[in-house]
């Protein structure tokens, strides 16, 4: 967790320029659009973590690929992190960037993993249930993991609700294995 | 011998047993694994000290909170811990199995048995950090707590709830007075606890074979942790063993602890600070190396009676290098403690064992603790090993000095080997105390000095035999009448006519 600390500060800084603009939505899918195209592409990726690439040769190739593209908010953030030669902290602001987001909007991150896709009656009956138990309102990440055998894993933040078959063998290996 | 279908009939049951259901946890994630410590990250909720639970169910505690992640110390091997892994929080400070289950066993700072002696039945737990007594739950110490030692129960007598710390080099008798002392406190209802910070396994099953040999077993516990294991564990074996002991003297009973040695404990203390990385202070220590300390033994106490009168006595063992006494760790825990031993390896090595230098040893409260009859024994012995002390150099011309010199040498000179005591030979207090008295009455002047231990050793069997009446009426009264004082005489005077 290198550069987390880092990354929550260029994060708010970004944040807060961004909202001088009022782009905060844009700035935010823009940075995870960049943020993604860079990490999909092995070749982009060790082009723009190189040490060894001079830094006016990096700006060079962002400001062709990503001048009007992107709002300059965002743009101006990538240049500073090659200018700083911090471009690895990229991937750790965009989830930061997310979190500030999150919060200026008062959600919570809520990530429901669960051995197949759930309908949108089961997702939305487990949603409100949890939002009128935490009071609070969440932003959903859904993931499959068949890996779990059957039932749900509901994680927010450090919180983890375990429901899952795989959770329950877990537990009970444990006291198996347990010296009392 | 259990056999396949009942182990699977346990199992089975514990299987039917076994409740489901959803599990609300706090988690966070191994970043950082290495040397018995990981960092992790999240956990946010965790409280300082907090026990946690990695995946595999090892147990950590949660020692240093930082601003984005969390320094926990493993609890045994981190070798199945990975980068990655949950870390779930359990919401309870480390606790120990406590109780009278423990006596008789040789159990790890976690409470569990390592002496295949099968599980430790009792349900009472005790967290092992706990706050000491505080000035209204306590007395003062007023109860003798024999060690069965003649220099240390006549010059430097301990009592019941004091904190006395033995202090010497490498090999010069530390843990033997130790284990004396747990041996004399065989029917004398004072339960034993022996904590054994990274002595070498073998130092252990040899130590507890002689407390069983001894009977000392029965109502003793050690606390073990050998030098391979985790500097947390060495960190924690000193707190369990106190909870274990507080238990007892909550209920009134009377405990003895023993440390052997915090030397070792403020090294493993380093050890895992450095580790997490705390600013380290003089002798690379961290700056609350003392607060460690004083906080242990603070927790011995002599409980007032409202509290059922119970006490804890703490015999904590320092190891000096070379006679230095003035490094960090030994000044912190004599200053910390109510006395000192010091034993020192020129007195070993010229025979004198147990090597007390009863000149620089002093007990700071156990004086009031001292019953009437040692204490009426032991005034004159003070003050004749205090003058022999100043004369000792002149020692080797004593042709040349005058008669009340001589006098002098030659009476400290059969004092200090009075007090010569082999190991695991303790001796009941009355026979201490009548021994002592015929040396100070000058008995023992015409008996030639190599001869002295067996003229000793014989007159208490000789007491015993043909006087018993003396030595038990010293043990119930605790004085020693005048009548008792004539008695003696005349023993004395009839066993060295045949002597």
């Amino acid at each position: 967790m290198v550069g987390e600390k880092l990354g929550r500060r260029y994060a708010s800084a970004v944040f807060s320029a961004a909202g001088d603009f009022d782009a905060v939505e844009r700035v935010g899918s823009d940075l995870a659009a960049v943020a993604g195209a860079i990490d999909g592409d092995p070749l982009m990726r060790d082009f723009f973590l190189s040490p060894v690439i001079s830094r006016s040769a990096k700006e060079r190739a962002l400001l062709e690929a990503f001048q009007g593209k992107v709002h300059d908010v965002a743009l101006h953030a990538l240049l500073l992190l090659v200018r700083k030669r911090r471009e690895a902290v990229l991937s750790v602001l965009v989830p930061e960037y997310r979190k500030l987001q999150m919060a200026s909007r008062g959600t919570d991150p809520l990530t429901v993993t669960a051995a197949r896709k759930l309908t949108e009656s089961e997702l939305d009956a487990l949603v409100s249930r949890l939002q009128s138990l935490y009071g609070k309102k969440f932003e959903v990440n859904e993931v499959v993991d068949p890996k779990l055998i059957g039932g749900v894993r509901i994680t927010m933040g450090d919180r983890r609700i375990d429901g899952t078959v795989s959770g329950q063998l877990e537990a009970l290996a444990r006291t198996l294995f347990s010296p009392n | 011998m259990i056999n396949a279908d009942e182990i699977a009939g346990i199992l089975k049951a514990q299987i039917e047993s076994f409740k489901t259901q959803v599990q609300e946890d706090e988690v966070g994630t191994v970043i950082e694994v290495g040397a018995n410590l990981a960092r992790v990250y999240g956990l946010r909720g965790v409280r300082a000290s907090e026990l946690v639970e990695f995946a595999d169910g090892m147990q950590g505690v949660a020692l240093n909170l930082e601003e984005d992640n969390v320094g926990v110390v493993i609890l045994g091997s981190d070798k199945d811990i990975k980068e990655g892994d949950k870390v779930r929080r359990t919401g309870r400070i480390a606790s120990v199995p406590v109780g009278e289950a423990l006596l008789g066993r040789v159990v790890n700072p976690l409470g569990q048995p390592i002496d295949g002696k099968g599980p430790i039945e009792t349900n009472r737990y005790r967290t092992i950090e706990n706050t000491a007594p505080s000035v209204v739950q306590r007395q003062g110490v007023k109860q003798p707590l024999q060690t069965g030692i003649r220099a240390i129960d006549a010059l430097i007598p301990i009592g019941k709830g004091q904190r006395e710390l033995i202090i010497g080099d490498r090999s010069t008798g530390k843990t033997a007075i130790a284990i004396d002392t747990i041996i004399n406190q065989k029917g004398m209802n004072v339960f034993c606890i022996y904590v054994a910070i990274g002595q070498k396994n073998s130092t252990v099953a040899a130590l507890s074979q002689v407390l069983e040999q001894k009977g000392a077993m029965e109502y003793t516990t050690i606390v073990a942790v050998s030098p391979a294991e985790a500097a947390a564990l060495r960190w924690l074996a000193p707190f369990a063993g106190a909870a274990m002991g507080e238990e007892l003297m909550m209920k009134g009973k009377d405990v003895l602890i023993v440390f052997d040695d915090l030397t070792k404990h403020a090294q493993s203390y380093r050890e895992m600070s450095l580790l997490l990385r705390r600013p380290p202070g003089r002798e690379a220590y961290p700056g609350d190396v003392f607060f460690l300390h004083s906080r242990l033994l603070e927790r011995a106490a002599k409980l007032s009676d409202e509290l059922g009168g119970g006490s804890m006595t703490a015999l904590p063992i320092i190891e000096t290098q070379a006679g230095d006494f003035a490094a960090y760790i030994p000044t912190n825990v004599i200053s910390i403690t109510d006395g000192q031993i010091y034993l020192t390896p020129e007195l070993f090595f010229q025979g004198i064992r147990p090597a007390v230098d009863v000149g620089l040893s002093v007990s700071r409260v156990g004086g009031s603790a001292q019953t009437k009859a040692m204490k009426s024994v032991a005034g004159q012995l003070k003050l004749e090993l205090a003058q022999y002390r100043d004369l000792a150099a002149f020692a080797k011309l004593s042709s040349d000095l005058d008669k009340q010199t001589q006098t002098q040498l030659m009476r400290g000179e059969k004092m200090t080997e009075l007090l010569k005591q082999p190991q695991y030979q303790p001796q009941k207090m009355e026979d201490q105390v009548a021994l002592l008295y015929g040396a100070g009455k000058g008995y023992v002047n015409d008996i030639p000095t190599a001869r002295l231990q067996a003229w000793a050793k014989g007159f208490i069997d000789f007491l015993h035999a043909k006087y018993a009446s003396i030595p038990e009426g010293i043990a119930s009264s605790g004085q020693l009448s005048d009548d008792a004082k004539k008695q003696l005489d005349a023993a004395l005077t009839e066993y060295n006519k045949s002597f």
